[in-house]
């Protein structure tokens, strides 16, 4: 009897720690199995980059023709095919192409919590678009040449941006975008008229790009997403700000340009107005930024570019996104990994092209290249 | 009918928990490499066989758990004759199957080991045997867990 008492409260109290053990079961299995998939895809992915071995080969290609029949042998050889444009140009675009396919394959395999944000990011191409049009426009090339340029692979067809190519001011290009998201163009073309001066379209085109993006991922718990954008939209009002600075801009001019998101916003405006270039890097002691601006004010001070700060920045946002990728194999992690590193990949590849096109020496490219 | 004791009883319970959960551990484990092994395979189907081998791997607790059913049915006779088994003896093959069949569940960590191997793999196939060494690790503990199943057979006198 008291045996059989024995049993039954054994029985009783196994069947509570089987119900536990399978809810712990199901918590993880919940965690890891959306991204299963996907992170085994973007490992198999990975292995088609460019690794830094074979970049060191393309920086010391003898010539731009080099560099093709090393892309030609890659994963790019098929957008390399019927290309319209020659030089670096097609080296771009071949690029771009593939980083177009790129952003809509993984925006297909991330889950259902985080598919809007990945949506949004693919509207950069629209971004691309429009400022590929208003600089055609602007500097009076021909529509063919600026219909080249173009990528439809966002939300605006090939119709619209074909129509928007064949206008015949800047104006006109703004407002023929009326009818779409961003139609807040309209308020940054008194300040261009005013100046001039591309800096006002391309801050005002980022903006709405990165509060939509941002605005999408706020709401989720995604902890390395919000990180890795947090840090995409603390770089683009950094490049935003010192550019500013370095054009002698007031605040009140690019105040509306600047994202409403990140980590850094509060303390970059903090004495802005009275600060130059090197005392503004000075005032992000004590945050992530300031090791990595403050490297680069040498540079700066020398020559007189904010190209080494900017470089800085991006360098630091694909780092972080590769670092992601690390520390949360099974997660978003990879994917953003991924993009960081078709982003770097993008970005060597184009200045390599370009500075073998002008001729640029060995030391100055590989000043360029962005090591993963 | 031959008549069940309440000792037969609790060890056809343990037989079920060893089989059950060990199946559990095993489909979970495989499923979630598996599903790597397809990611692997949608780039490059080169990938099938490693992939293939790696998510074999959380297969075996899955076969220890049947094994260790097998033995607690043969034990007490449920595959034949059915012997006389004490309740007290019954618990201890009950003990026997928890131990087998939770140790099964080892494979659905064994399963993520391996589609990270399956990853690794597919962007470095050098790293295929040390993705293979790595997924064997959780093995360990389910050979454990059978091994204390055969002890208590052997233990109550059944085998």
């Amino acid at each position: 009897m008291a045996l059989t008492a024995i049993a039954s409260v054994e029985m009783i109290a196994g069947t509570v720690a089987l119900f536990l053990l399978l809810i712990f079961l199901v918590r993880t299995a919940r965690d890891i199995i959306p991204y299963v998939y996907s992170t085994a895809r973007i490992r198999a992915k990975e292995s088609k980059l460019i690794q830094d071995d074979r970049l060191e080969d393309l920086v010391t290609a003898n010539s731009l023709e080099d560099v093709f029949s090393y892309l030609e042998a890659t994963e790019y050889a098929r957008y390399m095919q019927d290309l319209v444009l020659t030089g670096s140009e097609a080296v771009e675009r071949a690029l771009l192409n593939q980083m177009a396919d790129t952003y809509v394959e993984v925006a297909a395999m991330v889950p259902k919590n985080v598919r809007s944000t990945f949506a949004v990011l693919a509207r950069v191409w629209d971004v691309r678009n429009i400022k590929t049009i208003l600089r055609g426009v602007q500097g009076g090339l021909p529509t063919d040449v600026i219909k080249a340029h173009l990528l439809p692979v966002g939300e605006l067809d090939q119709k619209k941006l074909y129509d928007m190519a064949e206008a015949n001011t800047v104006a006109d290009v703004v407002s023929a975008l009326e009818e779409t998201r961003y139609v807040a163009l309209m308020e940054a073309l008194p300040r261009y008229d005013e100046s001039r001066n591309m800096f006002h379209f391309d801050t005002a085109l980022d903006k709405i790009h990165w509060d939509d993006t941002w605005a999408t991922v706020e709401p989720t718990n995604v902890v390395p997403l919000k990180r890795y954008l947090a840090i995409c939209v603390d770089t683009t009002n950094l490049k935003i700000l010192l550019r500013a600075k370095k054009e002698e801009l007031s605040l009140d001019a690019i105040q509306n340009s600047l994202i409403t998101g990140g980590t850094i916003l509060t303390k970059a405006l903090r004495g802005f107005e009275e600060a130059d270039v090197p005392s503004m890097v000075l005032a992000f002691e004590g945050t992530e930024y300031y090791s990595i601006l403050s490297d680069a004010v040498p540079e700066y001070e020398r020559t007189g570019t904010l190209i080494g700060m900017e470089n800085a920045l991006d360098r630091y946002m694909i780092i972080t996104g590769r670092d992601i990728s690390i520390k949360q194999p099974f997660g978003i992690g990879p994917l953003i990994g991924f993009i960081a590193q078709k982003e770097a990949e993008l970005r060597n590849v184009r200045a390599i092209a370009r500075g073998k096109e002008v001729g640029l020496g060995v030391d100055e490219i590989r000043s360029m290249v962005i090591s993963m | 009918m031959t008549e069940i004791t309440m000792g037969v009883s609790l060890a056809a319970l343990g037989a079920g928990i060893a089989m059950g959960l060990a199946a559990i551990g095993s489909g979970i484990g495989v499923g979630i490499a598996g599903s790597a092994g397809a990611g692997a395979i949608a780039e490059d189907p080169n990938k099938f066989g490693p992939a293939l081998v790696l998510q074999a791997l959380p297969q075996t607790q899955g076969i220890y758990g049947f094994l260790g059913a097998i033995l607690i049915m043969i034990g007490t006779g449920i595959l034949g004759d059915v012997v006389a088994v004490p309740t007290e003896v019954g618990i201890v093959l009950l003990g026997a199957g928890i131990s087998v069949g939770l140790s099964g569940i080892t494979a659905i960590g064994q399963g993520i080991t391996a589609a990270s191997a399956i990853g690794a793999a597919a962007k470095n196939p050098e790293t295929f045997g040390k993705g293979m060494v790595l997924s064997v690790m959780s093995e360990t503990f389910a050979v454990f867990g059978l091994l204390v199943a055969i002890l208590l057979l052997v233990g109550t006198g059944l085998i």
